[in-house]
């Protein structure tokens, strides 16, 4: 084996290790979010009704909510439902009125509204906001009310978790590059004799760096179709040995892992990776004067 | 052709390769350029061809001045120009017949033309037999041959070589010189750049001597 092709192995395998942590960073990022979802309390938000709200009104406040980014369901609940879920909760301590109708008037309409935010990497106290101030801003509405500051606690987490991701993922990208730039600088120079030859004869930079931006392409498909077909492997086989264990087998059904656009997007990155470096090195070093430099 | 108005090249240190040049080839030329080494027939070379810049003065090759010539154009000129050098510089994974093709691909020509137009040059070099071995395989004479031919397959207006009979024995050179006024004869200058003044005597061509980067002949 030559020394440049031990250099592409090498390479290659440097590459993988670095998208192979990568890939699981962010299934580890999507799996928490998950997790914590269903740790958490549900995240719901109640929308408290204007008395004069007909049900005409209603329908398309409804119809507007569910049209809202990550709203899941859309409970109607009438003021009779509040009004007894509110004694029952109260149980011996509601106090006996005499005219129980009255105060029943006094408890509102109200929509709950169910959120999934499993499959998002997006802020929820971001995404909680927005909602709320458009709900607010419809006719009908009273008041909008989500738990904020459970949510703005888990936010906060949320955002920290997110943070140490991108900076892992910058660290591993950078790295990446770098590997990258010393493979393609090491074939520009293994080759230089040759590119002097192809700049003597008139060729212009593109044809002289095209087979190294092609080679640098092929490495970073490889390498991304390689370390998710790994990822994706020791995923399920850790579902399989989660599913086989009584304190796990739940957890192991709630693993998720890359969904078909998530798979093609991280292999379109490890891809647009190799083109990238591969034609920031070939334009450093190819400039037209190889041979000039080497003379 | 080629117009040298007080040229200067100084390399770091600063090393002064090339002080003063003033010269001029005329179209359909054949010029020797003589002198020891070291004293500046490469970094001459390296001027006309593009394969570096003059430090000060005016150049002007093809028409084109040098000191102006953007990046971009350079292997525009480098089209219109051939160049031979002494160590050959063939691609020895390619055949002979690939080597010579190679100024023509990289044009764009028609891949009937380019055949056509290879056989040609190698019939005219004398290596159409040799047209599928790869260089390792020639001779030293037929390696710079296939360099030749090379150098000439997209008829350039000016042919340099640099040396290119310096590891030929006598007979290879006569024979490689013949080939180079073949070529002269068709209208291309050819500037040579060699020390056999022995074989520059008996051309009785036009003679530039440059010693210590400076020319002290300039030739009838």
């Amino acid at each position: 084996m030559g020394p440049n092709r031990s250099l592409t192995v090498l390479t290659s395998m440097v590459l993988c290790a670095c998208y192979i942590m990568t890939a699981t960073l962010f299934l580890g990022l999507k799996n928490f979010n998950s997790f914590l979802m269903d740790w958490g309390k549900d995240l719901q938000m109640t929308v408290y009704l204007k008395d004069e709200a007909d049900a005409t009104a209603l329908q398309n406040l409804i119809t507007f909510i569910k049209a809202q980014p990550s709203v899941q369901e859309v409970k109607q609940i009438t003021s009779e439902e509040n009004f007894s879920h509110f004694k029952n909760q109260m149980g011996s301590l509601f106090p006996q009125v005499e005219n129980e109708k009255e105060v029943q008037a006094l408890v509102p309409s109200t929509l709950q509204i169910i959120f999934d935010l499993k499959n998002s990497l997006a802020d929820p106290l971001q995404i909680f906001t927005s909602v709320a101030s458009l709900i607010k801003s419809q006719p009908n509405v009273d008041q909008v009310s989500y738990g904020q500051l459970w949510v703005e606690k888990f936010s906060k987490f949320f955002s920290f978790i997110r943070q140490a991701f991108w900076l892992i993922a910058l660290i591993l990208i950078c790295a990446s590059v770098f590997v990258f730039s010393n493979a393609v600088r090491a074939w520009v120079n293994s080759k230089r004799s040759e590119i002097e030859v192809y700049e003597l004869v008139g060729a212009t930079s593109w044809s002289i760096r095209k087979p190294f931006v092609i080679k640098g392409t092929f490495l970073g498909f490889a390498t991304g179709c390689v370390a998710l077909g790994i990822t994706l492997a020791v995923i399920e086989n850790l579902k399989i040995f989660m599913a086989a264990s009584d304190l796990l087998s739940g957890m192991a059904q709630r693993i998720q892992t890359f969904t078909l656009a998530e798979g093609l997007a991280f292999i379109l990155f490890s891809t647009g990776l190799g083109i990238f470096a591969s034609y920031l090195c070939v334009r450093e070093i190819n400039s037209g004067w190889a041979a000039a430099e080497r003379n | 052709m080629i117009n040298f108005s007080h040229v200067y090249k100084t390399y770091t240190g600063p090393v002064h390769a090339l002080k003063n040049i003033d010269l001029q080839i005329e179209k359909g030329e054949f010029v020797f350029l003589t002198g020891p080494s070291g004293a500046g027939k490469t970094s001459l070379f390296k001027l006309i061809s593009a394969f570096d810049l003059p430090s000060s003065g005016n150049l002007q090759v093809a028409g084109l001045d040098m000191n102006h010539l953007k990046n971009k154009d350079l292997p525009y000129f480098r089209r219109r120009i051939g160049v031979v050098f002494q160590d050959f510089k063939l691609l020895k994974d390619r055949t002979v017949f690939e080597n010579v093709a190679l100024p023509l691909q990289l044009r764009g020509d028609r891949p009937q033309n380019l055949k056509k137009r290879v056989q040609e040059v190698l019939d005219q070099v004398g290596l159409l037999n040799r047209a599928d071995h790869r260089p390792d395989l020639l001779s030293g004479g037929e390696q710079q041959r296939t360099a030749i031919a090379r150098a000439i397959i997209h008829q350039p207006g000016i042919l340099i070589a640099d040396e290119p009979t310096g590891n030929l024995d006598p007979r290879l050179t006569e024979e490689i010189i013949d080939l180079f006024e073949r070529v002269s004869a068709q209208g291309t200058t050819v500037f040579i750049a060699t020390h056999d003044h022995e074989m520059v005597k008996r051309r009785n061509k036009r003679t530039i001597e440059i010693t210590d980067g400076e020319i002290v002949s300039h030739g009838a």
